[in-house]
């Protein structure tokens, strides 16, 4: 009887959620910029093999160096790849890691911060000292030591990500947990008598998600670029497959022909100004306090 | 009596972290399977047992691991971080050397992006959804999705080598020489000496390079800013004061900011600590002489006791943030207790 | 904390080449480019702030270094080869051509089968201390460098002994025969000491300096030569600064001051030698100096380099697999574009046949771009029972040499293998991790370089089966014992003629029949201002700062 009812309120939500999301998208331009920009970029990912012209790894020693053209579109590299079949079809890794990172390590980061704040105490300290402690550590050879002992591959590579991405959404969220707890109607929930875990997930972490959500679209952006780096390590997307980061990373030794890094440059640059204009709106569309004032 | 209590407990979870993030880097440091005589020998040296002999003499990594580790841990306790292969000095005398410059870059950059990035966030939720908020936000934006490294070139590229606005690289230029080491400071011991024309050119040398970073934090402390600020300011008691007819500019500065600094602030503690980190490409590109460069070397050269003491030196200035941090909660809201 | 560690990353290339135990030990003279004079256009170089007085002239020098001492008997790194040649002299220098030629030394013997030789040294050579120096300063370098078990000490493994019978004559007796002998004495390592002033600061040559010896750290930080400049200040990661030895025996230098600037990142010394901040720059790769081309203030000089990268292929077929067989090695050889190879490493490279590379003495001549042959390769490999090709691990360390990135060239080597049927599946790796695993033996099909570590083909013989490097590709003695005999007899011959004959047997030998494929001896790109000369990059001392004057 009991799960009926929640099942129903489940239901309504996820119909609210539908009809506020059609609102926001229709009267907030910049979301609807965002998520646009996001939507024509997943769609890329899923079609790129369809959309690039030219096999990606191909290389061409006769057309190094290639200006923009109508030929090659975003220019040639340094082996003479095509730099646009490259962007578009690197965007299925870089788009798949950076979303991969970015949720494993918000879910933890949230339920771990909401634990140690709401928990307060001993347990609290304990749990943030050891935030900290993953903070301090030289995430190079935590890196190393990942390739070196699971070798390198895809899995391998989120889950140094991962690793060292959570302990950040963990303290923000511990903070605002902090703050939420003393509020009127925590203390309402527990003088009813509500059991600490309901407390938590249902009253508590529900107001930190705006805060998360905003951080975990800002670190969008960056995730796809981590995952870049840590590929110059021998972790991550082994060359030659494309992959925006590292071909920015790379092109930057070629900066003077300014089209090797800028293109890739530019779809995580567009990539990540998407997906903040999004989450910056979609944090209002989650906020209960702020909904009423579309 | 409160405090004292809190502080003592703090104090000595920062001494058992020490210790722990040593152990951690010490263990996991070691468990890489390769070995500093690759990294510090030559290709003959290496394959000379006689030479490496003599070296993992040297540096007594012919001792048992547990036997390492001791000796390391009876250093600390006497603030002997050991020596850096790599460099050959004591690594407290190396960190104390690149520190200064990496701290000098670092505190600017915060300044920069706290002042902009609060300054456009209270612009953003003061005229929420109007074009001010809609351009601030995007500025921002771009701040943060943009490649560091991209953007420290093409800000040397336009303004050092297309416009000659910004000097080049380093802290300081070759004609002048380095100020006497009071601070570590350059452009504070440079007035301290009394010489401006110093001054102003190693403050010239922080523009660029404090710019791109503070541009790259700066929007994650607008974006922080205008959300808790647009929560804040959605509050009841605000809406009271607001009905009470309390003009708009009163309203954010008497009631509205110190609710909503609480995550600005962290967002700004985490800024200066990411920044740390952010430091080694920008230290690369414009060749600032600071803890991100040694940390890579020595990174890379597998110098354990380097590698140790920069995971320290990281660790306790997150800790002490963290607690500023926390100690400021307790000023700003006194519904947030010491615990 | 998170960004560090993408931007630890991302940095990662840019600086791998250094630091890490790949020891580009430049150390020979090359192919220096015969056209690089000064420009007389009367256009002066637009120097740096400060440039006062004639007399007062100061040098600024852009590189990406990888020292991190100036001690002689320690360092051995390519890039202190022009700060140490700048503070110290050595008995013999290397001339444009790469000859050894007598410097500290007037005049010497060579006896007893060519294993003892006696050095007359001259008589007006004070140290920058005031010191006068004498043979007992000759024999304390010597006898420090081989004792302090560091990095060079193998270049003086072999002296047995070194006498002093009087104030300037030095006799020096090997345990053998060693044709290279004055090349070796060429290399900055022996560069001659103040061993007064050494010993003063902790400095000890016996048989105990490797425990003993406590000057290394002072001498990383100051000098005691008699070199044409002396160490003013040395800042880690930052700069290097040489001050001028007015009473240097051979007159002094034209600069008065000389900074090494520490700026890592290629694209921004390119920006600083264009703009007038830097007088030369060293740290340049020659595919992103294309803004500089046309600059009218800028020159650019191309010149080629030992430095070689080569593919190792396995030869034991428990870790190679298909690699050891030596058709499949041969096919390999046919299957790469050498001219896409040489296209990625910049102008200047050549691809040697053997690992003895061009510009060293008894070397054949470069491998022709003409050698690939993909339907050669074809056949080969079907020979060798694999028709359809096969799979194999290549194993790539994210270093670089001269700015070149062996992932490049080891993404073009794929690419060529792909072709007639090899997938070569790319794994990186660091490089501390990478180079045990080599050093081991342990890679099947890897890339990796070689830079001499003195200026001789001798150096190069550590490839041949059964030697040092031969081992990393588990090249045992008992594979080709006729060419490892032939690499002893060599290392002992003293004879030129008889050297030269047997040189070229051992290449001929090998050079479609072992597990080393050279690649190619990268180039190297230095741009300077117009005004300044005697910049050429030299294989020896990547720039000899003595040398260059500034107009």
């Amino acid at each position: 009887m009991k799960e009926a009812v929640l099942e129903m309120k489940q239901e309504s939500r996820l119909k609210k959620l539908l009809r506020d999301f059609g609102r926001i998208y229709t009267h907030n331009a910049l979301f609807a910029i965002g998520f646009t920009i996001c939507l024509l970029w997943v769609l890329v990912a899923i079609f790129a093999p369809l959309i690039a012209p030219y096999d990606p790894i191909a290389q061409d020693f006769t057309q190094r160096f290639a200006k923009p053209s109508a030929a090659h579109l975003f220019g040639t590299d340094n082996f003479g790849r095509d730099i646009f079949s490259r962007v578009v079809m690197g965007s299925r890794t870089s788009i798949l890691a950076g979303f991969t990172t970015v949720i494993l390590a918000s879910i933890f980061g949230t339920i771990y911060g909401g634990i140690a704040g709401y928990a307060g105490g001993v347990v609290d300290d304990v749990l943030m000292r050891i935030a900290e402690m993953v903070s301090a550590f030289p995430a190079l050879i935590l890196a190393m030591v990942i390739t070196s002992a699971l070798g390198s591959s895809l899995f391998n590579t989120l889950f140094a990500l991962v690793i060292v991405s959570w302990p950040n959404y963990a303290r923000v969220v511990r903070s605002m947990v902090l703050t939420i707890k003393e509020n009127d109607y925590v203390a309402a929930a527990k003088a009813l008598g509500t059991k600490r875990s309901r407390i938590l997930l249902r009253e508590i972490i529900p107001n930190t998600i705006g805060q998360v959500m905003i951080m975990a679209t800002l670190e969008l952006g960056n995730a796809i670029l981590n995952f870049a780096g840590l590929s110059f390590l021998g972790l991550g997307a082994p060359p030659p497959a494309p992959e925006w980061g590292a071909m920015v990373s790379d092109g930057i030794d070629y900066f003077f022909n300014w089209w090797i890094p800028t293109f890739p440059g530019l779809a995580i640059l567009t990539m990540s100004v998407g997906a903040n204009l999004m989450g910056d709106s979609i944090r209002d569309l989650m906020d209960p306090k702020l909904r009423k004032n579309f | 009596m409160h405090f004292l209590k809190y502080m003592t407990r703090r104090v000595i979870f920062l001494l058992i972290m020490l210790l722990g993030v040593a152990t951690m880097v010490f263990i996991i440091s070691h468990l890489v399977p390769s070995d500093p005589v690759v990294a510090h020998l030559g290709q003959r040296a290496m394959s000379d047992p006689e030479i490496v002999a003599a070296f993992r003499a040297k540096w007594g990594l012919d001792q048992p691991l547990y036997v390492q580790y001791w000796r390391y841990i009876q250093g600390l306790l006497q603030g002997d971080l050991g020596t850096s292969i790599r460099t050959g000095n004591a690594v407290t005398a190396d960190l104390a050397m690149y520190w200064p410059a990496t701290f000098e870059l670092a505190t600017f950059s915060i300044i920069l992006a706290a002042i902009l990035g609060v300054g456009s966030g209270i612009i953003s939720a003061v005229k929420r959804n109007r074009l001010a908020d809609k351009i601030t936000r995007v500025i921002s934006i771009v701040g943060v999705s943009m490649p560091i490294f991209w953007l420290s070139l093409l800000g040397l590229y336009v303004f050092y080598f297309k416009l000659g606005w910004a000097p080049g690289t380093g802290r300081i230029s070759p004609t002048f020489t380095p100020p006497a080491d009071v601070t570590g400071f350059y452009v504070i011991d440079s007035i301290l000496e009394g010489d401006w024309a110093k001054a102003a050119d190693c403050f010239s040398h922080l523009l660029l390079p404090g710019f791109v970073l503070a541009y790259f934090t700066l929007g994650l402390i607008s974006r922080t800013t205008r959300s808790s600020l647009l929560d804040v300011l959605n509050t009841d008691y605000i809406r009271t004061a607001r009905a009470k007819g309390v003009g708009s500019g009163l309203l954010i500065e008497r009631h509205a900011m110190g609710n909503a600094l609480i995550p600005v602030l962290t967002v700004i503690g985490l800024g200066f600590a990411n920044l740390l980190g952010g430091m080694v490409l920008v230290e690369t590109i414009f060749a600032w002489p600071g803890v991100g460069q040694y940390a890579y070397q020595s990174v890379t050269s597998l110098d354990f006791s380097a590698i140790i003491g920069v995971a320290l030196l990281i660790a306790v200035i997150y800790v002490v943030i963290n607690l500023v941090i926390d100690l400021l909660y307790g000023i700003i809201d006194p519904r947030v207790r010491l615990q | 904390m998170k960004k560090l560690l993408a931007l630890l990353l991302v940095v990662a290339f840019a600086l791998s080449a250094v630091a890490c135990s790949s020891q580009e030990a430049q150390t020979e003279p090359a192919a220096t480019d015969a056209g690089t004079t000064a420009t007389d256009d009367g256009t002066q170089a637009e120097t740096p702030a400060g440039d006062a007085a004639a007399g007062d002239k100061t040098l600024l020098i852009g590189v990406d270094p990888d020292y991190s001492t100036f001690d002689p008997a320690a360092a051995y790194e390519g890039w202190a080869a022009p700060v140490m040649m700048a503070l110290y002299d050595t008995l013999f220098r290397f001339d444009a051509e790469g000859e050894p030629q007598p410097w500290l030394v007037e005049d010497y013997t060579v006896e007893g089968d060519g294993t003892v030789y006696t050095f007359k040294l001259r008589e007006d050579v004070d140290f920058s201390s005031g010191n006068h120096m004498t043979s007992a300063d000759v024999k304390f370098s010597l006898d420090r460098i081989k004792n302090l078990q560091g990095n060079p000490s193998f270049l003086a493994a072999d002296i047995q002994s070194v006498e002093t019978p009087d104030d300037y004559t030095v006799v020096v007796t090997l345990g053998n025969p060693d044709g290279a002998f004055i090349y070796k004495l060429g290399a900055y390592s022996f560069g001659i000491l103040d061993s007064a002033v050494v010993m003063e600061n902790g400095g000890v040559s016996d048989e105990t300096a490797a425990t003993a010896d406590n000057a290394s750290q002072w001498l990383t930080n100051n000098s005691a030569g008699s070199g044409p400049y002396t160490l003013a200040s040395y800042s880690p990661d930052s700069q290097v600064v040489l001050e001028r030895n007015d009473n240097y025996w051979a007159g002094p230098a034209d600069a008065k001051t000389v900074t090494l600037l520490d700026i890592p990142d290629a694209t921004t010394q390119a920006m600083m030698i264009a703009s007038g901040d830097l007088d030369v720059a060293l740290g340049l790769n020659a595919d992103q100096v294309s803004a500089l081309e046309g600059n009218a203030d800028v020159e650019l000089h191309y010149d080629g380099t030992l430095n070689m990268l080569f593919l190792l292929m396995n030869n034991d077929p428990a870790i190679g697999g298909p690699m050891a067989d030596p058709k499949v090695q041969q096919a390999v050889r046919y299957a790469v574009d050498y001219a896409g190879i040489q296209a990625l490493c910049g102008p200047g490279s050549v691809t040697p046949q053997t690992i003895i590379q061009v510009g060293f003495f008894g070397a054949l001549e470069a491998r022709s771009t003409d050698y690939t042959d993909k339907e050669k390769a074809k056949a080969l490999l079907a020979e060798a029972g694999y028709p359809d090709g096969f799979e194999v691990t290549f194993s790539v360390i994210t270093n670089s040499t001269e700015g070149i990135k062996w992932l490049d060239v080891a993404q073009k080597v794929a690419a060529d293998l792909a072709e007639v049927g090899i997938t070569a599946n790319i794994e990186t790796m660091d490089s501390t991790v990478g180079y045990e695993l080599y050093r081991s033996g342990q890679m099947a099909f890897a890339i990796n370089a070689w830079g001499p570590d003195y200026l001789d083909s001798n150096n190069q013989l550590a490839f041949l089966p059964g030697e040092t490097v031969g081992l990393r590709a588990n090249w045992e003695y008992e594979d080709n014992p006729e060419v490892a005999d032939l690499g002893k007899q060599a290392l002992g011959e003293t004879d030129p003629t008889a050297r030269e004959e047997l040189l070229v047997q051992i290449q001929e030998t090998i050079k479609d029949n072992s597990p080393w494929l050279p690649l190619a001896q990268v180039g190297k790109v230095t741009a300077v201002r117009t005004g300044i000369s005697g910049a050429d990059y030299s294989n020896a001392y990547m720039i000899d700062i003595y040398n260059v004057t500034k107009n």
